[in-house]
């Protein structure tokens, strides 16, 4: 894809996240979108210090990034993250919920049904707010094992969404 | 090559249906879960005698735990806890998402906590919280989408001191973090990240849920191998 394609994709991307109520994996995109910018650069010395008018001026500064076993001076810089990487970091955090989340239930429930003592097996787990007297059940496993299959497909989409953004 | 448009239309229908967990809040309660599986699992591993009641003192199957950090001893749902005995050590009982008091005499919301039985049973009949200095484990839990933000640790930090080292304060989460890294590192606090099921971090964990385990089986029965 190139980088007007990959720019579609992230608006889209965010744009459905919005629409499904999902704005808290958007808020933790932009701060990994954040965080992977700021890395440690090398600090300018001698001529090049003086050719360039602030450490922080600009987004598209073209900072040095130290090389591994360099021992001078670093501080911490915002790079631009490349589109590709943006949109890598969107379909990670789709994966996590998607995929990963489901299978953290399900593994829990499995490792405290994990016993020969009956008395330290658990079936289920489910989760209730404690002031809400009439709220429902809300996450039982049963719920996420009964969604297997769309969760299988779901993650056959996103490798083939994460290839796509490679070509 | 498939056309973006044809990629997000088929990303929304994976959304539609494929979504269980709606808002961070439920995500890290499921995250919450998952650590308290672990903290049984290595105590069942240490040869603890191990079940589950209520609120009540039923024994149960079920687990019920809180959305948020509530009171042990609150009564409105028969929120389940993990009562373990090793040997002839006091009982210590694991919960999910209860307000323990530190040091400070301030209440802090613990995501996991291990504490002895008895502090447990005279805070459900008083309608009183626990003390920090009767707890011996404390897991903080984060469950995040992308990067972890370096507020999280130093809310740990806080959290930590106040509990004090006793209850072998430890950072889980799901992915990892240079900042926090860096941040809980150079203050000597215990985390593990990238814990997720398959991951070797889920040992790591263990490992240190067992050396608490350890502290107090050592005091109440040194004799009980674990």
């Amino acid at each position: 894809m190139d980088n007007s394609e990959l720019a579609e994709l992230e608006r889209g991307i965010r744009a459905a996240l919005t629409d499904f109520g999902l704005d808290w994996v958007l808020a933790d995109i932009e701060e990994g979108i954040k965080a992977k910018g700021r890395v440690d650069v090398v600090v300018p010395r001698g001529r090049k210090a003086e050719e360039q008018e602030s450490l922080f001026a600009g987004d598209a500064r073209p900072y040095t990034v130290p090389v591994p076993g360099y021992k001078g001076p670093t501080m911490v810089g915002d790079v631009p993250v490349e589109p590709a990487d943006r949109v890598a970091l969107a379909i990670d955090a789709l994966h996590r919920i998607i995929v990963e989340l489901p299978a953290i239930h399900e593994d829990a429930v499995n490792r405290l049904a994990d016993s020969e003592d009956h008395d330290s097996v658990a079936d289920d787990m489910i989760f209730l707010p404690d002031e809400d007297d009439s709220a429902q059940p809300v996450l039982s496993v049963g719920t996420v094992k009964a969604s297997m299959g769309r969760r299988r497909q779901a993650e056959e989409f996103l490798f083939r969404l994460s290839d796509e953004v490679m070509r | 090559m498939t056309s973006v448009d044809d990629l997000l239309r088929e990303l929304r229908t994976h959304l539609g249906v494929a979504v269980s967990y709606t808002t961070r809040s439920q995500a890290n309660d499921v995250y919450e879960g998952f650590l308290f599986s672990l903290v049984v699992a290595a105590a069942r591993r240490s040869g603890a005698a191990i079940h589950y009641e209520d609120v009540r003192g039923n024994k149960v199957h079920n687990m019920v735990f809180r959305t948020s950090p509530t009171t042990l001893y609150s009564r409105r749902r028969d929120y389940t806890h993990a009562v373990i005995t090793f040997g002839r050590a006091p009982t210590v009982e694991a919960h999910v998402g209860v307000q323990v008091q530190g040091a400070s005499g301030v209440l802090h919301e613990c995501d996991v906590v291990v504490l002895d039985a008895d502090e447990a049973a005279l805070c459900r009949r008083e309608r009183i919280n626990p003390r920090a200095a009767k707890c011996l484990l404390a897991i903080e839990c984060k469950y995040y989408a992308s990067d972890l933000k370096l507020g999280l640790a130093r809310g740990f930090a806080g959290l930590s001191a106040d509990l004090g080292n006793r209850v072998h304060p430890l950072f889980v989460a799901n992915i990892a973090s240079d900042s926090v890294t860096k941040y809980l590192t150079g203050r000597k606090l215990r985390r593990e990240l990238n814990v997720v099921p398959g991951a070797p971090e889920i040992d790591d964990v263990q490992h240190l849920v067992r050396e608490a385990f350890k502290a107090h089986v050592g005091k109440g029965d040194p004799s009980y191998r674990i």
